[in-house]
C-alpha cells in the first residue's frame, strides 16, 4: 500500500523502497533503543497474589520476598512490588490476578487458594505474557511459567514411615489432620494413610481435623490422648498440632510418645529440651524460600532465560540429632525456623539442576 | 392427638432448662462411653478451655441481647494478644495489662459509634472493624513477626486456685457480675428493652444510644481478656489466633436460648450452651465421626434447637 501511494507522488519505486527502509530502520533501532533503556529505567512490575497472609508461615514468607527484592534492588534490580492478600476468598484473587493482567505486571507470585478455580485466570495471565510463578499452594493447570513445590504426598509418606519404623510396625497411634478438605492437608494425609494401610500392625485409634491453631488444637488432642491413654506413638503433619500433642501428654502427666510434626519452633523447642527424658521426635518442613526460588526464576523469565516448568524442593529431615540447629530460643513458639537460606548460587543450581533434568526427559524440546 | 401434645410439652420448655438437660445428656454420655472422661483432672481440664469461649460469648451475649451483633472479636482477641504481648514485653504486666485493655475499649468505643451515630447495621460496622484491626495487625506485625511473653498471664491461665482452674474462676466472676447487671439494675432492664423494642424503650426514657455503646465497649473487654488469657495460656500470640471464637461464641449465645433477634435470653444459657459445644466437639473427635459428619452434627443441633425455641417463643 505504501508503494502504491507512492506511485501517485511520482516518486520512483526504488527511492521509496530505499526511504521506507531507512524509516523502517530507524524506527526498529529506536523501538530497540527506548526497549532497552526502559528495561534499564522502569522498574519491574511484581505482584504476589496470596490466599492468606495473617498466619505466620505467610508473614515470613513475606518477610522472605522483602529481603530477596532488597537483595535484587542492591543489584541494580529495581522492583514495583505490591502484596495481593484475598483474605481467604478465591474469588477475590481471582480479580486481583486480573488486576495484575490488566495492569500488565511483570510478574506475577501466586500462592493459591483453590487447585482449580484459579486456572483459568492464570492462564489469561500467562497468555497476556505475565511470568506467573506458583508455589506453596498449587493451581492444577499447566498454562504458566512455573511451579516450585514440595510433594506433600511424599511428605506424608516420609513422616508416617518414620512412626512405622519407631514402633516397629506394632502399635495404637493418633493421625492429626489440618482442616478436611485443603488440598495440602488431603495430600500430606493420603501419602500417610498409605504407609499405615500398608501395615495391618498399626492401629489408628483417632483421627482428627483441626486447624493449623495450636490452641483449638490442644483442645482436642487433650481429649483424645483422654480418651486413648494407651496409644504408642502421634502423626501431625502439622507442627502447631505436635506442640498441641506434648503439652497434651505433659499436662495429663503421662508418658511422652514418639511424635512426628514439623518444624514449628514451639514443637522444636519441646522436643529438644525433652530429648534428655528419652522422647524422640521427626519432623519436615515447608520451606518458606520457596518464595525465593519462585522469585529469582520469575526474574529469569523475564530475562528471556530458560527457565524449567518445576522445580522439586527436597523435603528437608528434621531428627533427634539436628532438631537443635532449628529449634531457636531467640524466635517467637509460632515460627517456622529454617537455620539457614540457601545462597543465590544454591538457587541458581537449583533452578538449572531441574531445567536439565526437564530437557533430559523431553530430548526434543 | 399426638403431634399437638408434643408442641404442648415443647411450649412449656424453658430454653435454659433445655440447653441444661442436653448438656447432662451429651456429658453423661461422653463419661458413659469414654472411660479417660470419667477424671476430674480431664473434666477441669474441659472447664478450663470452656471458659475461654465463655468469657468471649458473655460479651456477643450483651450485644445480642441488644439485638446487635459483634463480628470483630476474632480481630479483637488477636489484637490483645499480639499487641498486649509486646506492651506487656515493653512496659512491664501492669501498665502493658491496662494499656491492652484500654485499647480494646476503644475498639468497642468505635464499633458503638458506628451503629449508634453512624447508624450502620451491626452486621456491617463490627466486620468492616474486623477487617481494619486485621489489617492494621499485619502492618504492625509484618516486619517481625512478634509474640511477647508474660509470666503474670501464664500463671493465670494455666494456674489453678485449689484445684479450680484460675481461668474458670474469672469466668465465673465475669458471668456473676454479668447475671447481677442484667436481672438486678435498670442497666440490664435497658438491655432487654432494646433488644425487644427500641422505639419503645426510647419513649420510656432509655437511653439507647448510651447502652448500646456500653454493649459493644463490654463486649471487645471481653474479648480483649479472653485475648490476654489465650496468649497466657499457649505462651505466644498470632494474628489469627482468636478466629475459632467468632463462630463458636454466637453459637454458644443461640444454644443457650438467646434470640438472635434480641430482647430475650440469660447469660447461664450462654454458659451452658459453651461447655455443651464443646463437650459435644471433644465425643464427636473421639467417636471418629469424620470431620464432615462433626460439622453437620452440630449445624443440626443448632437449628434443632433454634427450631424448639422459636415454637416456645410464638407462646410468649
Amino acid at each position: 500500500m505504501s508503494s502504491g501511494a507512492a506511485c501517485e507522488f511520482s516518486m520512483n519505486r526504488r527511492e521509496v523502497v530505499q526511504k521506507s527502509a531507512a524509516l523502517a530502520a530507524s524506527l526498529g533501532l529506536f523501538a530497540r533503543m527506548w526497549q532497552e533503556t526502559s528495561a534499564q529505567d522502569e522498574p519491574l512490575k511484581i505482584g504476589w497474589s496470596t490466599i492468606y497472609l495473617t498466619p505466620s508461615w505467610m508473614t515470613e514468607t513475606s518477610n522472605e520476598i522483602d529481603a530477596e527484592l532488597e537483595r535484587m534492588r542492591e543489584e541494580g534490580i529495581e522492583s514495583d512490588y505490591q502484596v495481593f492478600d484475598a483474605n481467604g476468598d478465591t474469588p477475590t484473587q481471582i480479580a486481583q490476578i486480573q488486576t495484575m493482567i490488566d495492569q500488565q505486571y511483570d510478574i506475577c507470585l501466586l500462592i493459591a487458594g483453590s487447585a482449580t478455580a484459579l486456572d483459568s485466570v492464570v492462564a489469561d495471565a500467562h497468555a497476556a505474557g505475565v511470568v506467573v510463578v506458583n508455589w506453596d499452594s498449587l493451581v492444577s493447570t499447566d498454562q504458566l511459567t512455573a511451579k516450585v513445590f514440595e510433594d506433600q504426598v511424599e511428605w506424608g509418606r516420609l513422616t508416617a514411615q518414620w512412626v512405622v519404623d519407631e514402633l516397629g510396625g506394632e502399635g495404637k497411634i493418633l493421625a492429626i489432620n489440618g482442616p478436611a478438605g485443603i488440598a495440602v492437608s488431603e495430600q500430606r494425609w493420603s501419602g500417610a494413610k498409605e504407609i499405615f494401610d500398608a501395615n495391618a500392625g498399626i492401629e489408628i485409634a483417632g483421627t482428627a481435623n483441626i486447624e493449623y491453631n495450636e490452641a483449638p488444637a490442644l483442645v482436642e488432642l487433650t481429649s483424645l490422648v483422654a480418651a486413648n491413654p494407651d496409644i504408642d506413638a502421634i502423626w501431625c503433619q502439622a507442627g502447631a498440632h505436635a506442640s498441641a500433642a506434648m503439652k497434651a501428654l505433659t499436662q495429663r502427666g503421662m508418658d511422652l510418645v514418639p511424635i512426628a510434626g514439623e518444624n514449628f519452633n514451639g514443637f522444636l523447642k519441646q522436643w529438644r529440651d525433652a530429648l534428655d527424658q528419652g522422647f524422640t521426635g521427626f519432623a519436615t518442613a515447608e520451606l518458606n524460600w520457596m518464595a525465593v526460588v519462585s522469585l529469582q526464576l520469575a526474574v529469569k523469565a523475564v530475562n528471556g532465560e530458560p527457565v524449567p516448568s518445576a522445580v522439586e524442593i527436597e523435603l528437608p529431615i528434621i531428627t533427634d540429632d539436628n532438631v537443635a540447629e532449628w529449634a531457636n530460643d531467640d524466635l517467637p513458639d509460632d515460627y517456622y525456623t529454617i537455620p539457614q537460606v540457601p545462597s543465590t548460587e544454591e538457587i541458581d543450581q537449583m533452578i538449572a539442576d531441574a531445567l536439565a533434568r526437564e530437557a533430559e526427559a523431553t530430548p526434543a524440546g | 392427638m399426638q403431634p399437638p401434645l408434643v408442641m404442648d410439652r415443647i411450649r412449656r420448655l424453658d430454653p435454659v432448662a433445655l440447653t441444661g438437660i442436653m448438656l447432662v445428656v451429651v456429658w453423661s454420655y461422653s463419661l458413659i462411653r469414654v472411660e479417660g472422661y470419667r477424671s476430674l483432672d480431664y473434666n477441669l481440664f474441659t472447664l478450663r478451655v470452656t471458659s475461654f469461649l465463655v468469657i468471649v460469648a458473655i460479651g456477643q451475649s450483651l450485644v445480642v441481647l441488644t439485638g446487635g451483633i459483634d463480628l470483630s472479636i476474632p480481630g479483637t482477641i488477636g489484637l490483645a494478644g499480639v499487641v498486649g504481648g509486646v506492651l506487656i514485653t515493653n512496659l512491664g504486666e501492669g501498665a502493658g495489662i491496662a494499656l491492652t485493655l484500654a485499647i480494646v475499649v476503644a475498639v468497642g468505643f468505635a464499633n458503638g459509634l458506628g451503629v449508634v451515630v453512624l447508624r450502620l447495621p451491626p452486621l456491617v460496622m463490627t466486620l468492616a472493624s474486623l477487617s481494619i484491626i486485621q489489617g492494621g495487625l499485619l502492618i504492625y506485625n509484618a516486619g517481625n513477626p512478634v509474640s511477647g511473653q508474660s509470666a503474670f498471664l501464664a500463671r493465670l491461665a494455666n494456674d489453678s486456685l485449689g484445684r479450680v482452674p484460675m481461668p474458670v474462676v474469672i469466668a465465673s466472676v465475669m458471668v456473676a457480675f454479668g447475671v447481677f447487671l442484667l436481672r438486678r439494675t435498670t442497666y440490664g432492664r435497658s438491655v432487654y428493652a432494646i433488644g425487644n423494642n427500641p422505639t419503645a424503650a426510647a419513649l420510656a426514657g432509655v437511653p439507647v444510644p448510651l447502652i448500646q455503646v456500653s454493649t459493644y465497649i463490654l463486649c471487645s473487654l471481653c474479648a480483649g481478656v479472653a485475648g490476654l488469657l489465650l496468649l497466657g495460656w499457649t505462651g505466644y500470640s498470632f494474628l489469627t489466633m482468636g478466629d475459632p471464637y467468632l463462630l463458636t461464641s454466637i453459637a454458644a449465645v443461640v444454644v443457650g436460648g438467646t434470640s438472635i433477634l434480641g430482647g430475650r435470653g440469660s447469660l447461664v444459657g450462654t454458659v451452658l450452651g459453651a461447655l455443651l459445644l464443646n463437650i459435644l466437639v471433644n465425643i464427636l473427635v473421639v467417636e471418629q465421626i469424620p470431620e464432615a459428619g462433626r460439622i453437620m452434627i452440630q449445624g443440626a443441633l443448632i437449628l434443632l434447637l433454634l427450631v424448639v425455641y422459636s415454637i416456645i417463643d410464638d407462646t410468649r
